[in-house]
């Protein structure tokens, strides 16, 4: 595997062979580039030929998927409506307009009233602003945890007992964790930590989505251990840490930037499922999950408006995960899901 | 074969025991079950020795170490006493009694939603892989794309505004909430024919969502097969494909999903207490959400129980299975 921090390209190399003496550094400098050895001139007024970095190349594979594009347009949108949303619209979401409860879209109430009265576009809006933030962070954090603990049990597990013991721990925690279903621990959690702030959502809900992330990591970085260029760091004393950080990292960047993206709809789904419940985000906030919670099957604009929301989210953050990783990983497109 | 089932089943059972007793310690620290003495709640002042012994005789006394309580409620487990409901439910129904009359209510939906959906999802993930790119391969994972998008309440509320839709129209539907309506006289054939409908609409729900993810991970699997080694040697030694990938290819395919399957018995847990509380089905789903409501402590540890044990029964059957399929466990 080639370095991916080496960003130089072949232009970078060509460059390098012309400022050479070949005399002096047969390897480097060619006698093939020296003016003077050449049989015929070549033409180098014809196209260059293009060379590309690691990034560049990143960024055009995406760019070139055209769900790529829909995922980008459409949560750009969301987070658009997210933030002007609340500040034009003329009611909040608690504010209630019971003489027009229960009717439909109108344009006053754009996505109508429902039968408390309160106006769903503007509880749309504020509930979409929250579910945004929590699911953002909770990714972040969620990973962070993962890569904490999956790095660390990876490169502990082939040292010795401890490192095993370690190691087993983790794996016999991860198959706990599926044996009671998350969504009754964060129900227990959830009414304690919401009088405090409804922004230890975030906290809780990455603490119980940590292991399968963990558990990939952890199989990830045991492989990378056994590289010859991480014995040889370490064989020179080089610190663990930045062992991690220089040599671990990187190579699993990848992975780990396709299980945020993702892993950001799996928070939003989790929090907006544990809130239509009623054990999510209460009263002073509001998130799509309470919002669907006023559901009226009589009355489907009660429900469709957030739901489509809730949706279209989920569905373009998928869609830019999927492209991510089919930028990242070309070959992932034989077996992809 | 024996040795690794049973050793299976020994650790999923050490695992359920760490488990539940996780959860009552956490529920015990957790929840306040003496606040239903004290105002708001209490309207007039408990007197201090009946207080005491309304939490002793519901082991939630405050006042007695954490780890006594745990120990009280684990002798009573050894005895198949799961204690009494506490908290706000003052009339110490025995969590047993309570289990009992909801599991029969959500295992129907549970069994009936993950057997339909895995088969579901197996035959479909299998055919679009081995038809690869053809327009149902792409139908079906843009469906699956679709329905893994979507959270639970969202697909049950679709389902649920079809079924109005239809209803509408037609005048003729099926019932949305209740599984088992109280006017028909029980055991006769017109109960039953209410709670058949009753199961149609939840079971559609738990079976679309089942399929959608096991069609997506059984593609990924028979995609692998069908680039293995051994497939090409029975094709090359004169199989059709369609013989070489029974014999072959699926038995290989099935040996993933079986692990898959074992833990997934806990999201169709999570996924029919959505349904029980959208279609207004007394079940334990219903059960924990109200445990949880009004801290009974003894309550939200039966219900892990539950699921614990309903893991592990699903573990090892994915064992035995895996077992009779691997030729390199037998």
């Amino acid at each position: 595997m080639t370095n991916p921090n080496d960003i130089r390209g072949t232009d970078d190399a060509s460059a390098l062979r012309r400022a050479t003496d070949p005399e002096a550094n047969p390897v480097i400098g060619s006698a093939v580039d020296d003016p003077d050895l050449r049989d015929t001139e070549v033409d180098e007024s014809g196209p260059a030929i293009e060379s590309l970095s690691r990034g560049e190349l990143l960024r055009r594979r995406f760019l070139r998927n055209p769900s790529a594009w829909i995922g980008m347009i459409i949560f750009a949108a969301l987070v658009l409506m997210a933030i002007i949303g609340p500040m034009v619209y003329q009611y909040g979401p608690f504010e209630r307009d019971l003489r027009n409860a229960l009717t439909g879209p109108s344009p006053y109430h754009w996505f109508g009233v429902n039968e408390n009265g309160l106006d769903i576009f503007a509880r749309t809006m504020q509930g979409l602003r929250i579910s945004l933030v929590i699911g953002i962070g909770t990714a972040v954090l969620t990973t962070f945890l993962a890569l904490l603990v999956g790095i660390v049990a990876g490169y502990v597990s082939h040292k010795g007992k401890s490192g095993a013991f370690v190691d087993g721990a983790l794996v016999n925690l991860i198959n706990l964790f599926l044996v009671i279903p998350s969504i009754l621990l964060l129900m227990l959690f959830s009414p304690a930590l919401q009088q405090a702030s409804w922004l230890w959502m975030i906290p809780l809900l990455a603490g119980f989505a940590w292991m399968l992330t963990a558990r990939v990591l952890r199989a990830m970085t045991q492989q990378l251990v056994r590289t010859e260029y991480v014995e040889a760091a370490r064989f020179m004393g080089v610190n663990p840490i930045v062992t991690m950080t220089r040599h671990i990292i990187p190579n699993i960047a990848s992975w780990i930037i396709i299980d945020t993206t993702l892993g950001v709809s799996a928070a939003i789904l989790g929090e907006t499922g544990l809130s239509f419940i009623g054990f999510g985000i209460q009263y002073p906030q509001v998130s799509l999950g309470t919002v669907l919670q006023d559901y009226n099957i009589s009355a489907p604009y009660t429900w469709i408006p957030p739901a489509v929301v809730l949706a279209a989210l989920v569905i373009s953050i998928n869609l830019m995960g999927e492209a991510l990783r089919d930028a990242l990983d070309p070959t992932s497109g034989s077996s992809r899901i | 074969m024996i040795r690794f089932v049973s050793l299976r089943v020994l650790t999923y059972v050490i695992l359920a025991f760490v488990a539940t007793s996780f959860a009552y310690l956490l529920s015990a620290s957790l929840m306040h079950p003496e606040e239903v003495l004290y105002p708001p709640i209490a309207t007039e002042p408990v007197p201090a020795a009946t207080a005491q012994h309304y939490l002793d005789v519901r082991n939630v006394n405050p006042d007695t170490p954490l780890f006594e309580r745990y120990a009280n409620w684990l002798g009573g487990l050894i005895r198949g006493d799961l204690g009494v409901t506490t908290g706000t439910n003052k009339s110490m129904v025995p969590v047993i009694d309570e289990l009992a009359t909801r599991i029969p209510i959500s295992l129907r939906l549970v069994v009936l939603g993950t057997a339909i959906g895995t088969v579901l999802g197996i035959v479909l993930g299998m055919l679009a892989a081995v038809r690869r790119d053809s327009v149902g391969d792409r139908l079906s994972t843009l469906l699956a794309f679709f329905i893994l998008s979507l959270p639970t309440p969202v697909i049950i509320l679709i389902v649920q505004q079809a079924n109005q839709g239809i209803m509408d129209l037609s005048g003729w539907g099926l019932p949305a909430i209740n599984p088992i309506n109280p006017l028909l006289e029980p055991g006769s054939w017109e109960s039953f024919k209410y709670q058949a409908k009753a199961l149609v609409m939840p079971t559609i729900v738990l079976a679309v969502t089942a399929a959608a993810s096991y069609s997506r991970y059984m593609k990924v699997t028979t995609l692998d097969v069908l680039g293995s080694d051994y497939l090409r040697t029975a094709r090359a030694k004169g199989l059709t494909r369609g013989r070489a990938m029974n014999r072959h290819g699926l038995r290989m395919a099935l040996i993933p999903m079986g692990q898959y399957f074992a833990f997934a018995v806990g999201g169709a847990f999570s996924g029919s207490l959505f349904v029980e509380l959208m279609f207004n089905w007394q079940g334990i789903g219903r059960f924990a959400i109200s445990a949880i409501q009004m801290a009974d402590v003894n309550g939200t540890a039966g219900v892990v129980l539950y699921t614990a044990i309903l893991t592990l029964l699903s573990a090892t059957f994915a064992d035995i299975l895996q077992g009779a399929l691997d030729p390199r466990i037998r």
